[in-house]
């Protein structure tokens, strides 16, 4: 049977067995905490803030002298600081929100490719840095990944319908009299986790895509929160799982072939609803 | 700071919401005043609501319809003044409920009638307290209330516009409010949609909601509510609409703005052309 030699010959190797764990369970946290990201139109923040934690892991990389085990830390500490200083300042600022994002993107982002830039080695590391490495992942990684996806998962869980009533209508939660503010951050902070808990699977640059991409997916397929959150898992794993093989088989880059896969399925989904719409609009035409 | 940071202790532990004091009126506002950036948008607004009474909130754009509602709500703090909902500070309460204006709801957020509808009770839960079969049962209720029990499985975006509102009138409903802040609940709808909503807003009648609507069509003030509040940064008028549609009031809420025609009725027919672009009134 040919194709189940060609399921099973990558799992041979305990890096592959490693990075599908390393996917599948990257891709149900961040599409979980995406879909709060797309229904409040907060896609740029977590962009940035993807780029933004990058000072910390190079701070944390010069001083543990190239160690990947410390990064996991290094890059979930800055990624709670920078999301509760972005936080702040688009509650207080003067300049508009996008705005103040944008100066504190970029800066942070300069300021993290400036100091791995003094390390002689430097582009190996960057490029893992920015693009992810999947199948570098150790045993302990993932039992890291595991635990804080876990946590995640579960704070979703026990404040979904508080945040459900804060991204709807925060109005709503305000009349409610509920801890809106206390609630806001811990959704920052949540997206900050699974960011900094997916840095290594697909790298700062392209972190928008996991957050994004399989939640607007199933944006597009279903009426209801808790089907979109299953939806967008579910496309955000297959997604994880299809792009190592291609990167396995293609010979391309793990990170890219996880996010092209993705993004293969919300091309799907959006020209499957264009078609359904059209043929709606014809049948409607013919009555 | 510590007592209740962030309102955590509140909210997540004991969850005291404020005594209602029936003796003292269900709203109260005594010498309000709210600055936005040092621009006077409500200045020293005096008025008593009592339970149960329904009062039309008119006067031109900018008048300051709006914050006051946020004020009453205790969404805003004013500047200066005290805010009284049934003698106590309108941020412990939550029998507040604040329809928003259509425009200001993503419609497209992926959730049911039933799950709008069900948000308003979710604030009498404590944490880790899902809805149960009688939550539900009392969320298709509410709607049968409001005529929508055969839409409750439907994505919002698919209702009418005056279905929206009534979705939202029967979410007022399951949060128990008394109060009803509804900002231009009619703007948009047509004569039907509008004749929808007043007779839901009938039933709830019976029940003792008091109700503040934000609107523009004075005639429809003068035929629906018994008391009108006339706002223009200041509170020109608050009584019954022979009170307050006076030629001298009207003049000093919309200056050039309105027309003022003399009708044969007691009241004057009048039509505020500044606001929605057409005559909202007689002709």
């Amino acid at each position: 049977m040919a194709w189940i030699d060609f399921l099973l010959t990558p799992l041979r190797y305990p890096f592959m067995l490693r990075g599908l764990f390393a996917a599948v369970l990257t891709g149900v946290v961040c599409a979980t905490v995406g879909t709060y990201v797309i229904l409040r139109g907060m896609a740029f923040f977590g962009d940035a803030l993807a780029h933004s934690i990058l000072p910390g892991v190079a701070v944390g990389y010069l001083i543990t002298g190239g160690d990947k085990g410390p990064l996991f830390w290094w890059g979930t500490g800055t990624a709670i600081v920078v999301s509760l200083g972005i936080g702040a300042i688009s509650k207080g600022a003067r300049i508009k929100e996008d705005t103040a994002i944008g100066i504190i993107f970029a800066g942070m982002f300069a300021l993290g490719i400036a100091i791995i830039s003094t390390v002689q080695s430097y582009t190996v590391d960057l490029t893992h840095f920015l693009f992810g490495d999947i199948l570098g992942v150790s045993g302990h990684q993932l039992w890291l990944i595991g635990l804080f996806g876990g946590g995640i998962i579960l704070l979703v869980l026990v404040f979904y319908k508080e945040f459900l009533v804060l991204t709807f209508d925060p109005i709503l939660a305000a009349t409610l009299r509920m801890p809106s503010t206390a609630l806001e951050y811990l959704q920052l902070i949540l997206i900050a986790l699974a960011i900094a808990v997916s840095l290594q699977t697909v790298g700062v640059a392209l972190m928008m895509a996991m957050l994004v991409t399989p939640s607007a997916t199933a944006y597009l397929l279903t009426k209801r929160l808790p089907v979109m959150m299953i939806l967008a898992s579910t496309f955000a794993s297959i997604s994880g799982v299809i792009g190592l093989y291609l990167s396995y088989y293609a010979n391309v880059a793990s990170g890219p072939a996880i996010v092209l896969t993705a993004t293969a399925f919300f091309v799907l989904a959006w020209a499957g609803k264009i078609v359904k719409q059209s043929v709606r609009q014809s049948a409607r035409r013919r009555k | 700071m510590t007592r209740n940071f962030l309102g955590l202790r509140k909210t997540f532990f004991t969850r005291r919401y404020a005594p209602h004091d029936h003796d003292a009126p269900i709203v109260a506002l005594e010498n309000v005043s709210v600055r936005y950036n040092g621009d006077l948008v409500l200045d020293q607004i005096n008025f008593d609501l009592l339970a149960g009474q329904r009062v039309a909130v008119v006067g031109p754009n900018g008048a300051g319809k709006s914050t006051l509602f946020k004020v009453v709500a205790g969404l805003l703090d004013p500047s200066s003044g005290l805010v009284r909902i049934y003698g106590h500070e309108p941020k412990g309460h939550i029998c507040i409920s604040y329809i928003p204006q259509r425009n200001q709801v993503d419609w497209s957020f992926p959730v049911t009638v039933a799950d709008v509808v069900m948000m308003g009770r979710v604030g009498k839960f404590s944490l880790l307290r899902w809805p149960m079969p009688q939550d539900w049962e009392e969320v298709h209720q509410a709607l049968e209330v409001v005529g929508l029990e055969q839409l409750s499985k439907r994505q919002i975006s698919e209702l009418s516009g005056g279905q929206q509102q009534r979705m939202f009138i029967a979410r007022a409903l399951v949060q128990g409010a008394e109060l009803m802040l509804m900002d231009e609940p009619l703007a948009g709808l047509d004569m039907p949609s509008q004749e929808g909503i007043f007779q839901t807003l009938d039933t709830l009648q019976e029940g003792d909601v008091t109700l503040l609507v934000a609107m523009h069509d004075l005639k429809l003030a003068a035929e629906r509510f018994d008391h009108i509040l006339l706002l223009k940064k200041k509170l020109i008028g608050f009584g019954s609409a022979k009170e307050v549609f006076t030629r001298e009031l009207l003049a000093e809420a919309y200056g050039g703005h309105l027309h003022v025609i003399d009708g044969n009725m007691d009241t004057l027919a009048v039509s505020d052309t500044c606001c929605g672009g057409g005559d909202h009134g007689l002709d």
